[in-house]
């Protein structure tokens, strides 16, 4: 493997760079030994075949299915956001982003509301678990969401098109 | 053969053209890396000291003080956990392209590290998908959630020092603004390697208006909002914000949640039972309580909070007998080992040890009240264990038996 060399004018830099790679390489693999160690001791094989299973599904999912999309997402949005300026397609990007972050976190909520819930809040062995209206905040959420963007885009092009014209009275 | 190889590598190249962007820069991927890497870290050590609160090694030091040390602990063990979702996708946007380089492995040392860093990155998938999941108590996999996340958090602390170790020429290049100019200027002089992404900083105005800085506020502003709306269910502070979180504050009977219910616990008819007994030993000597002789013992009231290994928590006003006290009753010393037997039938929480810093403390009750009325049936009806700075698993319900061991 080719390492990249240390860009430092010190020789004693380079020596401290070196110890501590080989200090954290080290503990790095006495930890997954002892991991390794940990799982054969302690995790039954049929499990262990359900945890192999679920890391495989999880990288194909994730490098198979969701990083492909957003990047369709981001074509996609270029061409909606054509006519606008950079920064606004920033805003537009931004709140996007956020939006996709808390949906990550909110729609499992909302499935295990289903799956556990099924008739509402309280209606499964345990009634503290699950309760809030996770639908309803979610939704709320994108609306405030959208309305806040929208007014940022909008007040940015008011902004930018008075300091143009004031650019060209000057 | 060659053909071939060169067709898959031209491909891959088209590919992962199509993937890269002016954004994906090894500045924006050692920014993430370090709060990923922190986030990672933090999440380790806190999760650590509560499998080790439960799983006591002999040197283990148990602490009392703060009361809500678990509180604390076990509330930034979830949050971090929640904090590091986005991260975690960032982080892998970031190097992304990096999984199309072609061709996939060029020695037996470039397969090692390819291999250790899917295993790195499939284990943090899944440990924090797992852990998410868990705080709703839904468990959809086949395995054991406890060994499990255990196990998967030594795999991705090891696998996070070795990434370390392996990344660091390229982190503490681009470690701050000023080294990562220095590297570009560098990297640009040289031969530049097919596939490789360019730096931002190398290409600026992308025409979308969205800039590394750009891309870092918006991943900053959902980590926040997220940790913002879901960290109330463990910080008293911010339970006004809690929108996505599995728990609210101030619910359930007595304004406390629960975690098991007398009826997925299989206890309600014998702690409900009149003839209902605590017994009490140490060595031969054996005693025996009704629920009216306890109450009729010196009864002590503090403010504690119960913590939960899901992350939530909640304060609440205890009341009942001093264990210390209870010990004394059978000549054992304040500071015995106890192990406390629930009437539960089996489950892992059915019995649990208390060492002596526990024991000892003043604070530490066999609760009969909660927040000025008997404990209602699924807070352990008829007495339960509550002591400072525990997890909520070790606070057994339905107690029947003290022991000395």
């Amino acid at each position: 493997m080719r390492l990249p060399l240390v860009r430092s004018s010190a020789p004693a830099g380079h020596r401290t760079v070196w110890w501590v790679r080989a200090a954290l390489g080290a503990l790095g693999l006495v930890a997954l030994g002892y991991a390794i160690f940990g799982f054969l001791a302690n995790v039954p094989p049929a499990q262990l075949i359900g945890v192999a299973a679920w890391l495989a599904v999880a990288l194909l999912v994730h490098d198979g299915v969701l990083v492909p999309l957003t990047t369709l997402a981001g074509g996609g949005l270029s061409r909606l956001t054509y006519g606008l300026s950079p920064v606004q397609q920033g805003i537009v990007r931004g709140a996007l982003l956020v939006g996709a972050v808390v949906t990550l976190l909110g729609a499992p909520l909302i499935r295990a509301q289903q799956v556990l819930q099924p008739r509402g809040p309280g209606s499964g062995a345990n009634g503290t678990v699950l309760q809030g209206d996770y639908a309803l905040a979610l939704g709320v959420f994108w609306v405030v969401l959208v309305v806040a963007a929208a007014a940022v885009v909008a007040a940015a092009g008011l902004y930018g098109r008075r300091s143009k014209v004031r650019k060209t009275r000057s | 053969m060659n053909r071939l190889t060169t067709f898959l590598q031209q491909r891959m190249e088209a590919v992962s053209g199509r993937f890269s962007s002016p954004l994906r820069s090894r500045r924006l991927t050692v920014v993430l890396g370090r709060w990923l890497g922190l986030a990672f870290t933090v999440c380790f050590l806190t999760g650590l000291f509560s499998h080790l609160l439960q799983d006591p090694p002999t040197w283990m030091l148990f602490l009392t003080r703060p009361v809500w040390l678990y509180v604390a602990t076990q509330g930034i063990h979830i949050t971090t956990g929640i904090a590091s979702i986005p991260l975690l996708a960032a982080k892998l946007w970031s190097v992304f392209p990096e999984l199309l380089r072609w061709p996939p492995l060029k020695s037996v040392v470039h397969a090692l590290e390819r291999a250790s860093i899917a295993l790195f990155v499939a284990a943090s998938l899944v440990e924090v998908t797992i852990g998410l999941l868990n705080t709703f108590q839904w468990y959809p996999w086949p395995f054991s959630f406890r060994d499990v996340h255990y196990w998967l958090a030594w795999v991705i602390i090891g696998s996070l020092a070795l990434h370390i170790a392996v990344k660091m020429p390229l982190i503490l290049a681009h470690w701050s603004r000023r080294s990562d100019a220095a590297a570009i200027a560098s990297d640009t002089e040289g031969e530049v390697p097919a596939g490789k992404t360019v730096p931002a900083a190398v290409k600026p105005g992308t025409g979308h208006g969205w800039s590394r800085r750009g891309f870092l506020a918006a991943i900053t502003a959902g980590t926040g909002v997220v940790v913002l709306t879901t960290a109330g269910q463990s910080f008293a502070w911010l339970s006004g914000l809690n929108l996505f979180a599995p728990r609210r504050m101030d619910t359930g009977p007595q304004g406390v949640p629960i975690n098991r219910t007398a009826a997925q616990a299989g206890v309600a008819e014998a702690a409900l039972a009149p003839d209902w007994v605590l017994t009490v030993s140490s060595g031969s000597v054996q005693k025996t309580f009704t629920l009216a002789q306890l109450a009729a013992l010196p009864q002590y009231s503090y403010g504690l909070p119960i913590a939960c290994v899901e992350g939530w928590s909640q304060g609440a006003q205890w009341r009942g007998v001093r264990i210390r006290d209870l010990m004394a009753t059978v000549g054992a010393p304040a500071d015995a080992e106890l192990q406390i037997s629930s009437m539960e039938k089996g489950g892992v929480y059915g019995r649990s040890f208390m060492p002596a810093a526990y024991s000892q403390d003043e604070q530490t009750l066999l609760a009969l009240e909660l927040n000025g009325e008997p404990l209602d049936l699924d807070h352990g009806y008829p007495a339960r264990i509550i002591a400072p700075g525990r997890p909520g698993v070790l606070q057994t319900k339905w107690v029947h038996k003290v022991e000395v061991i």
